[in-house]
């Protein structure tokens, strides 16, 4: 049954049952400050990543219909997320990961399977660096699948655990997202190890101030990924603050 | 389930198969933060189990939530309204854990398990003495034993206080039940911990005084549950201050 309608949502509720999830991932190292030559804004990630679980026979994904979270301050992103290539800073090696999936997408009435490019896509440090204003060049493929494509940051000393850094207004001229990354590498470090994340945006919060806030869920009705078995969840956060966020989700099987 | 569209549902309440279960509480104090570690940096405290749903009549196989409305003399804080699942106690002067409830198994996506949740302290009795590290040993959402990792208390913290509890680090997103707990490292430490879970309905802000918070589970982004009786609402005030609160809860009766 196509999720096409409220009574869709209802009659899939009502056969299937919905999933409903309270999860609080933590970021317990913070974020090192981004500059404007790696990423402007500064993110953290959030863990663990949520795994969506097993599903009953027939049934496709699951569609997000509510996405509430609370934390101290700034935004939070909730996104499926693909590890796409892993660089270890001692040996300055690459290691490729997945390429981001393909999906199935609905638009004006029409279901279509497309080859997905990231929406987000940020530079992890996964283990603290050492390594001094390290230069970074990603080589990757790009939204319209044109290969060799670089983008290339230059990080602050020593980033800590848990910083993202943005990659999307590093990537090559006229490029909006990245299908694959084919190398990763560093001009300097000892230690540490990054890893390029892609992000296929399922939510999407606000937040105020600490103890004073205020979060809607601003997810439109339908949105616009279907969540498979085995992908996962993961949350950013645009500050350096080292805290956790209380996440509280719905979703509605398609089947 | 016969209900499978918008006016089924409305069907049923023309027929009268609904329930309004009224709420109140109070905070009479400022609460804490459970614990001291600075990575818990969000105040909060939860206001009892103060609406749980009734009987079921003939004819109905369970409770919809559809409409929440309460009112609060607190603002500009978030609620996390759900189904919270008391799941067991500590009593810190006796190191002895009392289990409760595990969570509820349901259907979910097509296949029936218990629904994970991420654990919840809530302060039972104001913490006496040092009151050292709390742990409990769960099993997690894939039900494999698990032990969080020790987690200092807050000295003298006090009752309703709550916050998370530690289990990121051992990569579970949530857990099914909490089977011991434990305490360590305090000084002569009294009070009772209590621990939930939480199937939730939404967080929702409260941005005003003058300003009802009217939470929709069936309209726009909808989150659409089904409760058997005798369920606890619950709710966690993401601040610290006084507060009291009144509102109700209604429910749609589903049909076999």
């Amino acid at each position: 049954m196509i999720i096409d309608s409220l009574d869709g949502i209802i009659k899939s509720a009502q056969e299937k049952g919905m999933m409903h999830r309270l999860w609080c991932p933590l970021n317990d190292q913070g974020a090192t400050a981004a500059t404007s030559t790696c990423g402007y804004q500064t993110w953290g990630r959030y863990l663990p990543s949520f795994t969506i679980p097993s599903m009953g026979a027939g049934i496709s994904g699951a569609w997000m219909t509510r996405f509430s979270s609370v934390i101290g301050n700034s935004g939070v992103v909730c996104g499926l997320e693909y590890s796409l290539g892993t660089l270890t800073v001692s040996t300055n090696a690459f290691a490729a990961g997945v390429s981001m999936p393909t999906k199935t997408m609905r638009l004006n009435g029409i279901t279509s399977s497309v080859v997905t490019a990231t929406q987000r896509a940020f530079l992890v440090a996964t283990a603290a660096l050492t390594a001094a204003t390290p230069t970074i060049t990603i080589t990757y493929t790009n939204q319209a699948g044109t290969l060799n494509r670089t983008a290339t940051l230059v990080l602050p000393s020593n980033p800590v655990k848990n910083t993202a850094f943005d990659i999307i207004p590093h990537l090559q001229s006229g490029d909006t997202g990245i299908r694959a990354v084919t190398g990763i590498s560093t001009s300097a470090g000892s230690a540490g190890s990054l890893v390029v994340y892609g992000l296929l945006v399922v939510g999407t919060t606000n937040a105020m101030l600490i103890n004073s806030v205020s979060v809607d869920p601003i997810l439109t009705t339908m949105p616009l990924w279907l969540m498979e078995t085995n992908e996962t969840l993961t949350i950013y956060q645009a500050a350096t603050n080292y805290q956790t966020v209380w996440c509280a989700f719905s979703a509605v099987a398609e089947y | 389930m016969t209900i499978q569209s918008w006016d089924a549902l409305i069907a049923r309440i023309g027929t009268g198969h609904t329930a309004l279960v009224p709420f109140w509480g109070e905070q009479t104090g400022t609460t804490s933060v459970c614990y001291s570690w600075s990575v818990h940096n969000m105040s909060a405290h939860k206001l009892g189990d103060i609406a749980a749903t009734p009987v079921l009549p003939a004819g109905v196989t369970n409770y919809i939530p559809s409409t929440i409305q309460l009112i609060s003399t607190s603002a500009d804080a978030s609620i996390l309204v759900g189904w919270f699942i008391k799941l067991g106690s500590l009593n810190l002067a006796t190191n002895a854990y009392t289990d409760s409830a595990a969570m509820p198994t349901m259907t979910e996506l097509g296949v029936s398990r218990a629904i994970p949740s991420h654990p919840i302290t809530v302060i039972n009795t104001i913490l006496g003495g040092t009151a050292g590290t709390i742990h409990i040993h769960y099993n997690d959402q894939d039900g494999n034993a698990d032990t969080s990792s020790a987690d200092s208390l807050t000295n003298a913290a006090v009752a309703k206080s709550a916050d998370w509890l530690y289990i990121q680090n051992k990569v579970d997103s949530g857990i099914i039940d909490i089977t011991d707990a434990g305490n360590a490292g305090g000084s002569s430490p009294t009070g009772i911990v209590d621990f939930y879970g939480c199937i939730p309905f939404a967080i929702v802000p409260h941005v005003g005084l003058a300003t009802p918070v009217v939470l929709n589970l069936l309209g726009a982004n909808p989150s659409i549950h089904h409760l058997p009786a005798a369920a606890t609402i619950g709710f966690i005030y993401f601040n610290s201050s006084a507060k009291a609160i009144s509102g109700n809860v209604f429910f749609i009766g589903d049909s076999a």
